[in-house]
């Protein structure tokens, strides 16, 4: 299946999934060969994976406070297992 | 005399390292930090009261989130504030986004926006939506472990998915426009 050439419609519905890595072998391919031959589509690619890349980024420096660290491992030591 | 630091146990090696991880989702599972502490705390007590359920050598991330999951939705998902229902209309939300992005149509305001802005973005949601792109987007865990710790199919977790983002980029677009990242309006 992977010869036959996706729609615009098709692979906008996919690109996500498709950023993710998520489909099958032949649609990661289908979509790979939609978006080398279609600008329209690449700009939208462009645009999921800006979007992906910034909710990745919002997160990153949120840390377990330490203060919640150490109660977990004293409660741990005081805690006999069942 | 020395005061060498007690031997870790095979518990708190295989199950300290995800503190962070499990903070940051009941963080945005619960909304606020002081819940978001209580939460994680009981998830590694009642998950040491279960380790000897655990398989040994499959994935502690895995077993720890769904934990944490049923803690939030047995004690805690009725202390959150309800958030305001949204009506997640895709396909008017997707017009609007590509339309009113047209001057940035590759989306390079994304990276303009503060992140407490994309997070209280996510907060918004309604928590079906939440739960999946956090654990998806966020923090970069596969569809088949989000069914699994969800306890939904694959298929549910793509549709949510694609709608909970969706409905994400119109919110982080209006949020562009007001900060004036972004000028309203198709190209020229």
């Amino acid at each position: 299946m992977s010869d036959q050439m996706l729609d615009c419609a098709e692979a906008l519905t996919l690109l996500q999934d498709y950023l993710k890595e998520e489909l099958t072998i032949d649609n990661q391919t289908r979509v790979a060969n939609h978006l080398a031959a279609c600008g329209h589509c690449l700009q939208h690619e462009h645009f999921e994976r800006n979007f992906l890349a910034a909710l990745e980024r919002a997160a990153k420096g949120v840390r377990c406070p330490d203060a919640v660290i150490s109660r977990i491992r004293q409660s741990l030591r005081s805690t006999p297992p069942n | 005399m020395s005061t060498a630091p007690p031997t870790e146990t095979p518990f708190e090696r295989d199950v300290l390292p995800h503190l962070d991880l499990m903070y940051r989702v009941a963080l945005r599972l619960t909304g606020d930090p002081a819940n978001a502490e209580d939460l994680v705390q009981d998830t590694v007590l009642k998950a040491y009261r279960a380790w000897d359920t655990f398989r040994q050598g499959t994935n502690a991330r895995g077993w720890l989130l769904t934990i944490l999951r049923n803690t939030f939705i047995n004690d805690y998902r009725r202390r959150r504030r309800a958030p305001v229902t949204v009506d997640i209309d895709v396909a008017e939300q997707y017009a609007r986004v590509h339309q009113e992005a047209g001057r940035d149509p590759e989306g390079e305001f994304f990276h303009e926006l503060v992140d407490d802005r994309i997070l209280s973005a996510i907060d918004a949601l309604p928590e079906e939506f939440r739960e999946v792109v956090v654990l998806s987007d966020v923090e970069g865990l596969g569809y088949a472990q989000i069914a699994e710790t969800v306890g939904v199919p694959v298929g549910t977790v793509k549709s949510r998915l694609f709608r909970a983002r969706k409905h994400l980029q119109g919110t982080l677009l209006e949020y562009a426009i007001e900060a004036g990242i972004v000028r309203p309006g198709k190209e020229s």
